[in-house]
């Protein structure tokens, strides 16, 4: 037999369990010598007849009968959606841990080695990750579609079904909730090393105590952004969450303004190098804390008018 | 301008359908395979040998064919005839084949785009 025959079929056969091998070679072996016939024949024309047989694999494939799939079909879609989501996740935790190792660390002066640094720290690990992610989420599907039954598969409920997307629903971007996690978190964070290591001229034993508090509202922010994630559009649960995720973050911004947190020895410190009395530096910063708190409560009660009629939009506006 | 690709996809899709009526049409004799592929040209009928072979081997292991070796010949031939299974089977497909027919006839004659006859 020619080698180039042989080559093919070994092509074929590994290809299959090994319980099939011989016999499927066996026929190929008999089916190639009746096309190539019984007078001598050159390489070329040999490799023609091979040709017409069709590539290995996919003889193989033909020779096996079945479609074999890591996800199955059926689950394709779910599988896609996971993966968006689970990669957004993993990119916000990788950058906001990256982040908070970069300033928790001490950094090097210099530029590039900084840049480096930082570069290293905020997207290193991503890549790593997303493959873990992307590894853990297709075994998870695997075996879903491996240990559900084709005929569970097949049963579905109407409670099953999604609800029906109002006309009218507003989209959340994926993208923006990934940085508004990025940013609130890393902040968040920021804000506690800054307030536990000692922030200069501020009171450390009013400032202190909103340390659990200001977890609270990292704990807040997450949750919200996972909701958000989770639907996808403005609905009243999403608006909901939103609405005391602003409430509870004015409520600690007003009392953390409004507690008397600045070190009067600031004052005394501005007023020594400019020209203002201690009383009309003093008188100052409590004009721009009001002013302060006021923005706050505008920009968060904006914030929440915007998701509240969001809302009201998608529940009430039944054409 | 219609896509010939598309074209050509749909027509051997039409065509899948109908092909293991026509191998196994061919098998209330025994005959190898190369000697099926080549009837089945002839007929106008043609079929891939990588598609084949397999089909074959597959309506074996499913008991619908039954195969015998030739070892008397120069080279050794498989021969492949129906099995008793297999024929009650080509007649289910051919009753089948025939309501199947009958019904498209009359559809696609009352369909206003049917060549005239």
């Amino acid at each position: 037999m020619h080698p180039h025959i042989e080559r093919y079929i070994y092509a074929v056969t590994k290809r299959l369990p090994q319980a099939q091998r011989e016999e499927v070679a066996n026929d190929l072996r008999a089916n190639i010598a009746d096309m190539i016939g019984d007078t001598p024949k050159t390489d070329a024309e040999i490799l023609e007849t091979l040709r017409n047989l069709g590539h290995p694999r996919v003889l193989a494939n033909n020779y096996r009968g079945k479609e074999r799939t890591v996800v199955a079909p059926e689950y394709y879609d779910d599988y896609l959606n996971v993966l968006k989501v689970v990669a957004t996740i993993v990119v916000v935790v990788n950058v906001v841990t990256g982040i908070i190792s970069i300033l928790t660390t001490s950094l090097p002066t210099d530029f590039v080695v900084l840049l480096e640094t930082i570069f290293e720290n905020v997207f290193g690990s991503i890549w790593e990750s997303l493959l873990m992610a992307f590894a853990w989420t297709t075994i998870g599907f695997w075996i879903a579609g491996a240990v559900g039954s084709k005929q569970h598969r097949d049963e579905w409920k109407i409670s099953d079904l999604p609800e029906l997307p109002h006309p009218n629903s507003v989209k959340i971007s994926r993208v923006g909730v990934a940085f508004e996690l990025i940013f609130g978190v890393s902040f968040g964070i920021i804000g506690l090393i800054l307030i536990n290591n000692g922030i200069p001229y501020l009171k450390a034993d009013v400032v202190q105590p909103f340390i659990p508090f200001v977890m609270i509202a990292i704990g807040l922010d997450v949750v919200v952004g996972l909701i958000k994630l989770a639907y996808g559009t403005w609905n009243a649960p999403v608006s909901i969450a939103t609405f005391f995720h602003h409430l509870y973050e004015t409520v600690l911004g007003v009392y953390f303004l409004r507690s008397d947190f600045l070190d009067p020895s600031l004052y005394q410190l501005i007023a020594d190098h400019s020209e203002f009395s201690v009383m009309e530096v003093q008188n100052g910063f409590s004009t721009a804390i009001t002013v302060l708190i006021w923005l706050m409560i505008i920009g968060n009660s904006i914030e929440v008018i915007t998701a509240i009629s969001k809302a009201i939009k998608v529940t009430f506006n039944k054409n | 301008m219609i896509d010939e690709t598309l074209v050509s996809n749909l027509v051997s899709e039409l065509r899948r359908g109908t092909q293991i009526l026509a191998v196994l049409a061919q098998l209330s004799t025994g005959k190898y395979g190369y000697a099926l592929l080549q009837d089945l040209a002839d007929q106008g009928a043609p079929i891939e040998a990588g598609t084949l072979y397999p089909l074959l081997r597959r309506l074996e292991t499913q008991g619908i064919l039954s195969s015998t070796w030739d070892t008397q010949e120069s080279r050794p031939r498989k021969y492949y005839t129906l099995s008793p299974q297999g024929k009650e089977l080509y007649t289910r497909l051919i009753a089948e084949w025939t309501t199947l027919r009958t019904t498209l006839d009359r559809i696609l004659s009352e369909e206003p785009y049917a060549p005239t006859h």
